[in-house]
């Protein structure tokens, strides 16, 4: 994969610089003819007037040819940057607005290249992460870009793992929307212990608010609400936790797996008022019942009591 | 909206203001923030025909905590209607009173102070029937859960952990029907109904005797 | 299911004193919004489109299509059906109106007390009337009462206001087994008309302007006050 990346881009240079050179021996052919013919005495030249502009002339149209021939053999971009709605920012004629899709693909130009080099940091570190030194992989394997990226996957792949993890469990409901174009908002409905709302961004989850069984998902215009948080202090400390969670279970490489794991470890908040403290053996610690689940055990703790 | 539990407690010394300073003590130890001041009182009226399957009661109750309600509770004897009206529904009572009539000295209330425990809301209030005092009944409120089934144990836990030993380890009957019900204002007003015909029927000091505190 | 009629600034009196617990006293200075002042006339089908039209260009809101309502009524009796029936208003019992909207499922159920219209000489009828909103179990409550079923209906209709008259144009239907919302009979060819106000005791000037729009719609509608006991 990387060898016709490379000579696209070889290809890509010549282009230009047969531009430049088309520019320039047009730019040189203007300025002969702005100068005009050179004043009677000095025709100790070789060239005469007409002769020089003929011959840049001629510079112009072979460099044109050259360009024409170097263009046809371009391909089109194949792997377009998915911007949904935001790609019709471009199409706004007015003039002040017109920088901003420039910053905005660069913007994402960038977050992508992040997610590519996280990608791979995440698989070299944890191939082995007692050899320091030498890297095992093979360079072309190194260089390669991942097939897909994690927070641009299409909606079905989104829509069939939420539905699994739907399946997966009886008491848990998770429904699914998208009240912002590509991205899905995840409610979910917990026997009748919590709500939650979990925001992603393709399949990497960027958000969670967790609240109380009778808080209500959606706001006063009826959109979910994906930011405030609960009324009541034990449902704070759940939201905390679950975003700590959620970077703890956050793995590049195997994103569906992550986001499967997360939910399995909110399910275990099932037993959120019932569960005694697998430490201390009480149900309350500062009026609080055990917010803390282990992520692999999913033992309940307390705050406080965490090993 | 969450679960509320009643508890009498018994109150030996028969003088109230003893055994309720006591109780604001412990509470305050476990960093209770004071929220003012709450009040159900509960009227009730008696059929005036005695014909036709006994006498039917109706209990009408207002709770601070919902001031543009009023319960009223329709006890048959063998059945309980509860239904939430409009505080306009008092004025309905003087055009019922060719049915139902109420009995004054049977006028009860409870009244004191409210206390907010992390996402616990506690309630020390002071009976008295008719001017006379009756005794002494705690409501405890877990907000964020809705059934008791989810947390009564742990509601339990909270309970003994400032009233000590007359909270028994066993769920309230009334609880106990409703165990996997969703919670509802009328529930924590119809316990508090139960609980007042409690301090009714018993006599004027529940505390005479500790060892049996009435639930 | 509507309270247009009511005065606002009433209200507010109401909802101050009753949060300190005495409305008793607020009966006593007869602040509580508990009368009714009521006209009543009817409208053959036909010319129910010219009588909303004359209607919406004399009340409030003009611009905009009057509001419709769909509700359904259940009238019980409450009184000692064992007592021996005697001459009197003590053995007649009181009537109680549950009032249900079925096209907002969402709003409370309305409890109402109709008196018996007072005697006097009044520009529009008057009587005691009382709308309570309350949870959705009052049947059941007012069997466990001791009430007794008398009649229910439906009525559909529309609801406007004219500052704080509120009028109402509607069609009774019969109620009975096989009825569904879609196949309704209706008891008459016509539409009923009323006009009604509710006020205070010390506030009676409210009756003269709903005299007053009775006697703009007089070709259409003649508005009466209607004495049942009469009847």
């Amino acid at each position: 994969m990387a060898a016709p990346e490379c000579s696209s881009v070889e290809v890509l240079t010549t282009n230009l610089n047969s531009l430049r050179t088309l520019r320039s021996s047009v730019t040189l052919f203007f300025k002969i003819i702005a100068e005009g013919p050179k004043e009677e005495n000095s025709n100790d030249g070789e060239h005469s007037f007409p002769e020089m502009a003929a011959k840049c002339l001629t510079d112009v149209k072979n460099n044109l040819r050259d360009l024409e021939t170097h263009v046809a053999g371009l391909t089109p971009s194949t792997v377009p940057v998915s911007l949904g709605n935001t790609g019709l920012l471009s199409l706004d004629p007015s003039p002040d607005k017109l920088p901003l899709y420039h910053q905005l693909l660069d913007c994402y130009t960038y977050v992508e290249k992040i997610h590519c080099y996280s990608t791979l940091m995440h698989s070299l570190l944890s191939g082995n992460n007692l050899k320091r030194s030498s890297v095992s992989l093979p360079l072309s394997t190194k260089r390669r870009r991942p097939a897909q990226l994690n927070h641009s996957v299409p909606q079905q792949q989104v829509d069939m793992l939420i539905q699994g993890i739907n399946q997966m469990f009886q008491d848990m409901n998770l429904n699914i929307s998208r009240p912002f174009g590509n991205n899905a908002v995840v409610q979910v409905t917990l026997g009748q212990v919590l709500r939650a709302v979990v925001t992603f961004r393709g399949i990497l989850i960027e958000w969670v608010v967790v609240r109380a069984y009778n808080e209500p998902l959606v706001d006063e215009d009826g959109k979910v609400d994906l930011y405030t948080p609960s009324q009541y202090k034990v449902f704070q400390k759940v939201t905390d936790n679950a975003n700590a969670a959620m970077l703890n279970f956050c793995s590049p490489g195997f994103s569906d797996l992550s986001v499967r794991s997360f939910f399995t470890w909110l399910h275990s908040f099932v037993s959120l008022f019932t569960d005694v403290c697998k430490k201390c053996n009480y149900h309350l610690h500062n009026h609080m019942p055990p917010t803390w689940r282990e992520f692999r055990t999913l033992d309940p703790f307390h705050e406080e009591c965490k090993p | 909206m969450g679960v509320s539990v009643l508890q009498i407690f018994p109150d030996a010394s028969r003088s109230g203001c003893i055994e309720t300073e006591k109780l604001h003590k412990r509470i305050m130890n476990l960093d209770a923030v004071q929220c003012g001041m709450f009040t159900v009182d509960c009227d009730s009226y008696y059929t005036t025909a005695q014909t036709g399957g006994g006498v039917r009661k109706m209990h009408i109750v207002h709770n601070t905590e919902t001031p543009a309600t009023t319960y009223a509770i329709l006890d048959t004897g063998s059945k309980q209607v509860t239904l939430s009206a409009d505080y306009l529904f008092d004025l309905m009572l003087p055009r019922l009173d060719h049915m139902y009539q109420s009995k004054k000295n049977l006028k009860i209330e409870s009244k004191g102070a409210k206390y907010e425990v992390g996402d616990f809301v506690v309630k020390i209030g002071t009976v008295t029937m008719s001017g006379h005092y009756k005794g002494i009944l705690v409501e405890v409120e877990y907000l964020p859960s809705v059934t008791p089934a989810l947390c009564w144990s742990l509601m339990r836990e909270f309970m003994q952990s400032f009233m000590g030993s007359c909270v028994k380890p066993t769920v309230p009957p009334y609880l106990q029907n409703k165990f996997h019900d969703v919670h509802t204002p009328q529930d924590t007003v119809q316990q508090y109904v139960e609980k007042f015909n409690e301090f009714r029927e018993g006599p004027t000091f529940t505390g005479a005797t500790p060892s049996a505190p009435s639930s | 299911m509507k309270h247009e009629g009511r005065s606002r600034q009433n209200l507010k009196v109401i909802m101050a004193v009753s949060h300190n617990e005495n409305i008793e006293a607020a009966l006593k200075s007869q602040i509580v919004p508990d009368q009714e002042f009521l006209l009543q006339g009817s409208v053959m089908d036909n010319s129910l489109g010219v009588l909303i039209d004359r209607l919406r260009g004399l009340c409030d809101n003009s611009d905009v299509h009057p509001e419709t309502f769909h509700d359904h009524e259940v009238v019980y009796i409450l009184k000692d059906f064992n007592a021996p029936a005697t001459p009197g208003p003590a053995s007649q019992g009181v009537m109680l109106r549950v009032r249900r909207a079925v096209d907002r499922p969402d709003l409370p159920h309305q409890l109402r007390y109709v008196g018996y219209p007072e005697l006097g000489n009044y520009p529009a009828l008057l009587r005691n009337c009382l709308d309570v909103p309350v949870s959705s179990n009052v049947r059941e409550f007012l069997q466990e009462l001791g009430a007794k079923l008398d009649h229910e209906f439906m009525a559909k209709g529309y609801i406007m206001k004219k500052g704080r008259i509120k009028v109402t144009v509607f069609k009774m239907y019969k109620m009975g087994p096989g009825m569904t919302k879609e196949n309704l009979e209706p008891m008459t060819m016509s539409h009923l008309v009323e006009l009604s106000v509710l006020t205070t005791k010390t506030d009676m000037s409210v009756a003269d302007d709903l005299r007053a729009l009775a006697d703009q719609l007089k070709p259409l509608v003649q508005l009466e006050r209607i004495d049942y006991r009469r009847v």
